[in-house]
C-alpha cells in the first residue's frame, strides 16, 4: 500500500458519507473500484457488455448498501455482485438463444482477442497460458494474483470453499508453469 | 521449473506481490525469497501474470454515467458503530435545520394555548350571561302570580321571587336542574302556554295580559 493510497479515505468512510448525502463519496468509490470490476468481468468472458455489468453492479450495490455488513472488503462484495450478474446474463442468453453452457472456449476467446495487440512476447505467452485455464481456475487465479484476494474472499466471491479455492489456485499455477516452460 | 517445498511461503507470494504482508511475516517471506531461487522465479512469474492481466484491454467505464444511475442515499444512519463517527458530521446540518423548527413549534403551541384560553373565557362570559337570563326567566315563571311587566322588572331583581326560585336562579343551567325542578319547570311552561302573552298588545283595545290589566 503506497502513501497515496494511505491518504485516501477507507471505503467504510466513503460509504458512510454517501449515506449521509455526500454524492461525491459515491463518485470516489466508483472511481476506485470500477476498473478492477471491469477487468474482473472481462476475465469472466463477459467482454461485450462490460460497462453495463459494471454499472449494474454499482447500482445494485448502492441500492442494497444496508446488506453490506463490512465482513469483507467492499471490492470483494462488488466482485460477488458482478459475478452474479454475469451468471444471470449467461442464463438469460442460454434461455434466449439456446446456446451451450458457457465453457472454456468463451473465456479463452477473451484472451485470444489480445493476440493482435502490441505486447511483449513473454506477455503474449502469459496470456495464452492463462487463456488455457478452465474458467474456474482462471477466475480464482485472477482474483488471487491480479486482485490480491485471500482464499476466504475468493470463496465468498466464487461461491465455493476456501480449500477448493486454494486447490484451484495451485492447479492454475501449475498449468501456467507447464504452458510457459514446457 | 521446480517448486519450493515451503508451501507456507509459496501461499503468501501473491500477498507479498500486493504488499499485503506486514512486519515480521513480510521480513521472513522476503528473506526466504532472497535465498530461494524457486520462490524468486515463482514471484517473478506471478508479477508477469499480474502485468498481463492488468494490461487486458477493457472498454472504458464512464464513472459519471455510473454515478448518475446510482440510487439516492436514504440518509439513514449507519447501523455499524464503526460507521457512526462518519455519519454524525453529515447529520449535523440537518440537526441545525431542525432547531428553528422546534422553536416554531413551541411558539405555535403557546399561541394555540393562549388563543384557546381567551376563547374559553369569552365563551364563558357569553354563555354565563345567557344562563343568567334563562334563570331570570325561570324566576319570573316561578312566581305564583302574574308579575306586572314594567321596565323595573326587566332590569332588576324580581321582587316577588321566592327562596326556591332564588335557589334555582343560582344554578348554572337547565342541564344542572334536578328531576323535581325540571318537572316544576315544565309545569310552569304548560301554565305559561295556557296564559296570555306577557307582551302588551300594541293594538288599542287589545287585551293587555300583564299585571292587573287583563282586559280592555
Amino acid at each position: 500500500m503506497n502513501a497515496a493510497t494511505q491518504r485516501e479515505p477507507p471505503d467504510f468512510d466513503l460509504i458512510s458519507r454517501w449515506r449521509g448525502g455526500d454524492e461525491r463519496a459515491a463518485t470516489r468509490l466508483v472511481e476506485r473500484h470500477a476498473q478492477p470490476i471491469a477487468r474482473y468481468v472481462a476475465s469472466l468472458g463477459e467482454r461485450e457488455s462490460v460497462d453495463e455489468v459494471v454499472q449494474d453492479t454499482f447500482v445494485r450495490a448502492f441500492g442494497s448498501i444496508d446488506a453490506f455488513r463490512g465482513d469483507s472488503a467492499f471490492r470483494t462484495w462488488l466482485f460477488t455482485i458482478a459475478r452474479r450478474l454475469v451468471l444471470d446474463r449467461r442464463r438469460t442468453r442460454r434461455r434466449t438463444h439456446d446456446t451451450k453452457e458457457v465453457a472454456d472456449s468463451d473465456a479463452s476467446t477473451a484472451y485470444d482477442a489480445l493476440d493482435g495487440m502490441i505486447a511483449s512476447e513473454s506477455e503474449q505467452r502469459m496470456r495464452e497460458a492463462i487463456g488455457r485455464l478452465t474458467p474456474t481456475q482462471r477466475e480464482v487465479f485472477t482474483l488471487r494474483v491480479n486482485d490480491g484476494l485471500s482464499y476466504r474472499e475468493i470463496a465468498d466471491v466464487a461461491g465455493t470453499t476456501e480449500g477448493a479455492a486454494r486447490v484451484h489456485y495451485h492447479n492454475a499455477l501449475r498449468l501456467v508453469k507447464e504452458t510457459l516452460y514446457v | 521449473m521446480s517448486e519450493c517445498a515451503n508451501v507456507e511461503v509459496r501461499e503468501m507470494l501473491p500477498d507479498l506481490l500486493h504488499g499485503a504482508l506486514q512486519g515480521e511475516v513480510r521480513d521472513r517471506v522476503e528473506r526466504h525469497v532472497a535465498e530461494c531461487s524457486d520462490c524468486e522465479a515463482e514471484l517473478a512469474l506471478l508479477a508477469s501474470a499480474r502485468r498481463a492481466m492488468a494490461a487486458l484491454p477493457v472498454s472504458a467505464v464512464s464513472v459519471a454515467s455510473i454515478v448518475r444511475a446510482l440510487p439516492l442515499p436514504d440518509r439513514r444512519p449507519a447501523l455499524r458503530p464503526a460507521l457512526q463517527p462518519d455519519v454524525r458530521p453529515a447529520l449535523q446540518p440537518a440537526a441545525r435545520r431542525r432547531a428553528p423548527s422546534m422553536a416554531f413549534r413551541l411558539a405555535a403551541a403557546v399561541s394555540f394555548i393562549s388563543l384557546g384560553g381567551i376563547s374559553v373565557a369569552v365563551a364563558r362570559s357569553y354563555f354565563g350571561a345567557s344562563e343568567t337570563m334563562v334563570a331570570d326567566s325561570v324566576v319570573s315563571l316561578r312566581t305564583d302570580s302574574v308579575i306586572p311587566v314594567s321596565p323595573a322588572t326587566n332590569a332588576g331583581v324580581v321582587p316577588g321571587a321566592s327562596a326556591t326560585t332564588r335557589a334555582v336562579s343560582m344554578l348554572a343551567g337547565i342541564s344542572d336542574l334536578g328531576d323535581a325542578d325540571l318537572e316544576s319547570l315544565f309545569g310552569e311552561l304548560e301554565t305559561l302556554e295556557a296564559a296570555p302573552a306577557a307582551e302588551p298588545d300594541p293594538t288599542p283595545g287589545g287585551r293587555v295580559v300583564a299585571g292587573s290589566v287583563t282586559g280592555s
